[in-house]
């Protein structure tokens, strides 16, 4: 019994999802969304504007647009409509974060993404569009990731990009200690140049063969000589990853866990030619290396956003704010959600923090939207409200850093993605409502038992208080799930 | 000899250096863009004026007097501090009694450390008094205590070590592994009682007759006895009489109802702690007027902060309490940063609840539920001067507690540098 109400739960949710699927597949018209105020983030604030979008892409933006005749136009005047989120290092939808290899620069996210990852309902429910999904920070060279919106069956169906970056780390792995990490590092790379040599030589004289000549040179010559015709189509699986990090073809995401690990990464990445697409992935006392950041000048993502340190003579804990030390110090940053808090788990709950903290609200809400993007690669698509970038859009109750603001529809490139009132699992967990008894129109939550008082002690019946689960196997229909129109009237 | 002499003048002077920041008789003004008494009235450009300790006088345009110490917050608040009534601060995780299941003579203030730091957070963020409920891993444990998180000498202070008796009827009783251990040397089936909840019930109800027996004179019926001492029963007698209030952590509407149905078996009144699914049997919590101190609110969409106890949650019942006229707390237990009690309330209202019930929740009410609503939780000429002045608007994730005052006392101000 428990099983099949388990298959029917499953079920209910693969069908919500085929919904969403159906609306992806479809052909997207014109669409023109009007809202009260719209959060740009490209320019200023818009008062009673509109977006138009064409093909899944902002056309125009402003007071004073011109609507296509034959656009489907929403309206929003008491909304505000803002940015979908940009969620850029996350590992919610793999099945497992980290794999055993260590050094695994063969692997891909998309072989271990699962899209129909609560996770991704859950972005959506948050307002965030765009996940960089990538492996966790157990690896010393890990897979590759890759930038999904969080809708669709399959992960073609998600993928915005492809190859955002290689995972990289210079904090130690589990069990293990930096000198270990960092001697793998180096030697990772050593292999890549043995075996690059050994192709690049080999390529030299088929080069040679081919052109019958003779070869005339020593076999470090014919390495640098054979060098220039590499292609990464010639390496194996297991180097060509790392080739096209050190030739810059890819990003990557390198994890610094300490203050210790920031310079480190740096010289790695300039010395192995990956650092103009490098984005570094920081623990909380990175903030003591915010100089050395600020100098490089690449993005960073914040893993933690307050550091605790106890002082060793006093035992007092102090408190640092590390997004405020890093917003001082003119350093860009991109918030991730943290587990386990109340709030902490949304992204806007995280810019609100930094706000609450003294950042400026243009700093906290790029840090959500423009500045994850960019360390995706994707600034010319997504993060702001901004002609020819895709139409990701989230229509707000109200401000998006105030609690009481509900995300009410999302739009990922201009299809209707999320819409609270059909949101089931919402309504669930607001009323403590099964599904069956919002099918029922919430009639069953109190059972009449309950307000019967003095039972008799003595007997004690452990009755399960009378909600009749017995009569709603039959009238589950479909429908109910999707179309949101029983709701309960709270 | 003389030696002797300067150290003790050496100390003497450090005593009163200590205290000298913060002079407990020291005059303030506090003025903000909104002041919340905490019964229901929001002045617009609020005072609050703080003598000896007191609130001397609420209003509008109090004039700052000589000497006086002004802190301003134009786009701020003041509140009444804030009150934890089932707090876990100050004693650490599994610091529950372990020889016996029934340990009613506890008492939870020789457990808490008033200099442990969970008090300096709380301060921080606005919470001025807690109550420090028993572990939960005894079926009946010790009495709470009532601590003020902040004072002159920076540490938190004991104002009661008498507080409610705390029980419960939940799984955490007679689960093993992280909660229960065996007394002493090696782990036996038989070394701590409970192992199920029917031995549960029997605890209580062994416990609760062994007291009546011992009330009524006569000899206890035969049996093992859960109680060891008469001190214990002494106790019970006193929660069955009313003199000590008791409290029930209870999570599942079962567990709930369960303690509902021994209340009028044995004869007591009671406090209900957590109550997860409180929800699911308001009506009895609403004829029964039994108050509620719920939380810490959890908004995961999957899985509960005890699986097995409950897996519905409904995020909603901090307003669903208030619309059924419920005398309700809410806490944050054990947890702090963003999960502390003023980010409780900024939940409770995102999940429907109105602005004067939160505050009403995390001021007022757990004084009363705790007896102390004669000295705290409201702003009014001759409370205690607990107080709060925010950044912003309270309970929003964009606010901040830029200053609180305990018994008068500045215990965190941004202005001495103390900020974010």
């Amino acid at each position: 019994m428990t099983k099949l109400v388990c298959l029917a739960v499953v079920l209910a949710s693969c069908l919500t999802f085929t919904g969403a699927a159906a609306a992806l597949q479809g052909e997207p018209g014109k669409l023109v969304v009007k809202a009260g105020t719209i959060v740009t983030l490209g320019g200023d604030e818009i008062r009673n504007g509109a977006v138009v979008v064409e093909n899944g892409r902002i056309v125009a933006v402003g007071t004073d647009v011109e609507i296509p005749y034959d656009a489907t136009v929403l309206e929003f005047p008491d909304k505000v409509l803002f940015p979908g989120m940009v969620n850029c290092h996350d590992w919610g939808g793999l099945d497992r974060p980290n794999e055993s290899i260590p050094v695994a620069p063969f692997l891909d996210v998309a072989d271990a993404l699962d899209p129909s990852s609560v996770d991704f309902e859950e972005d959506l429910r948050q307002g965030v569009t765009t996940v960089g999904v990538s492996q966790g920070h157990d690896c010393i060279i890990g897979g590759m990731g890759r930038a999904v919106r969080p809708l669709g069956l399959t992960p073609p169906e998600m993928t915005v990009k492809q190859e955002t970056g290689l995972k990289i780390s210079v904090a130690a792995r589990r069990r293990s200690n930096r000198m270990i990490q960092m001697s793998q590092l180096r030697q990772a790379f050593h292999d890549l140049d043995e075996y690059t040599g050994q192709v690049a030589e080999k390529k030299y004289e088929d080069d040679l063969k081919k052109k019958d000549k003779k070869i005339e040179v020593g076999p470090d010559e014919a390495r640098e000589k054979g060098k220039a015709l590499l292609r990464a189509d010639d390496l194996d699986d297991k180097h060509r990853n790392l080739y096209r990090l050190t030739t810059g073809a890819i990003g990557s995401f390198v994890y610094a866990e300490k203050a210790m690990d920031v310079k480190v990464a740096i010289d790695l990445a300039r010395e192995r030619g990956f650092f103009d697409r490098m984005t570094l992935v920081v623990g909380s006392e990175c903030f003591k290396a915010a100089a050395t950041l600020k100098e490089a000048g690449r993005p960073v993502i914040l893993t933690e956003l307050v550091h605790r340190e106890q002082d060793p003579w006093t035992g007092e804990i102090e408190e640092t704010f590390v997004p405020g030390v890093l917003a001082r110090e003119g350093v860009r940053f991109a918030l991730l959600p943290e587990g386990g808090s109340l709030g902490a788990r949304y992204l806007w709950y995280q810019a609100a923090r930094c706000v609450r903290n003294g950042v400026t609200r243009q700093t906290a809400l790029e840090s959500i939207t423009l500045v994850p993007a960019e360390a995706l690669g994707l600034r010319d698509r997504v993060g702001s409200i901004e002609v020819g970038k895709d139409a990701n859009l989230v229509v707000l109750s109200g401000d998006p850093l105030d609690s009481l603001t509900w995300v009410e529809k999302v739009f990922i490139e201009g299809r209707l993605a999320y819409d609270k009132d059909k949101d089931i699992r919402l309504l669930e967990l607001l009323e403590g409502l099964t599904r069956d008894e919002i099918e029922e129109g919430g009639e069953a939550m109190e059972s009449p038992e309950d307000g019967a008082s003095g039972a008799t002690p003595e007997v004690d019946p452990e009755t399960d208080g009378g909600k009749d689960d017995g009569g709603t196997e039959g009238d589950g229909s479909d429908g109910g799930f999707l179309s949101g129109e029983r709701r309960h009237a709270g | 000899m003389r030696k002797l002499l300067w150290i003790t003048v050496f100390q003497l002077g450090v005593v009163l250096l200590g205290a000298a920041p913060a002079m407990a008789d020291e005059t303030v003004l506090l003025r903000a863009g909104w002041l919340h008494t905490g019964d229901g009235a929001a002045i617009e450009g609020g005072c609050v004026l703080v003598r000896n300790g007191k609130i001397a006088a609420v209003g509008r345009d109090l004039a700052l007097p000589e000497g006086a110490r002004l802190i301003e917050a134009e786009e701020g608040a003041i509140t009444a501090g804030l009150i934890d009534a089932a707090s876990r601060a100050g004693v650490g995780p599994g610091a529950g009694e372990q020889s016996s299941e029934f340990v009613p003579r506890l008492l939870v203030a020789d457990e808490v450390d008033l200099t442990s730091p969970d008090f300096q957070s709380l301060m921080r963020c606005g919470v001025t008094t807690v109550y420090v409920s028993t572990d939960s891993s005894s079926v009946v444990g010790g009495r709470g205590a009532v601590v003020r998180t902040g004072s002159s000498r920076g540490k938190a202070t004991l104002v009661s070590s008498q507080g409610a008796l705390g029980a419960t009827m939940s799984a955490d009783a007679y689960m093993r592994g992280a909660f229960n251990q065996s007394p002493f040397g090696a782990p036996t089936a038989t070394a701590r009682r409970p192992t199920t909840r029917m031995g549960l019930v029997w605890a209580w109800r062994k416990g609760f007759y062994d007291a009546m027996a011992l009330r009524d004179g006569v000899t206890p019926p035969s049996g093992n006895p859960v109680v060891r001492s008469d001190e214990d029963l002494r106790v019970l007698i006193d929660v069955m009489a009313g003199k000590i209030p008791l409290r029930v952590m209870a999570r599942t509407r079962d567990d709930i109802l369960r303690v509902v149905r021994l209340s009028e078996e044995l004869g007591f009144t009671f406090v209900l702690e957590e109550a997860l699914e409180v929800y699911r049997c308001l009506d009895v919590i609403q004829s029964k007027e039994i108050p509620v101190i719920f939380g810490p609110l959890l908004d995961e969409t999957m899985g509960t902060r005890l699986p097995q106890e409950s897996d519905r949650l409904c995020l909603r019942t901090p307003s669903m309490l208030k619309d059924k006229g419920v005398l309700f707390a809410l806490t944050a237990r054990e947890l702090g940063g963003e999960s502390a009690l003023p980010f409780q309330a900024c939940f409770a209202m995102r999940y429907g609840l109105s602005f004067e019930a939160a505050l009403a929740a995390v001021t007022s009410a757990p004084a009363r539920i705790l007896g102390i609503d004669k000295r705290v939780g409201r702003v009014e000429q001759g409370m205690d001067a607990d107080l709060v002045v925010w950044s912003g608007p309270p309970f929003r994730p964009t606010t901040r507690a830029i200053a609180v005052l305990v018994e008068g006392v500045i215990v965190h101000s941004e202005a001495e540098g103390d900020g974010s």
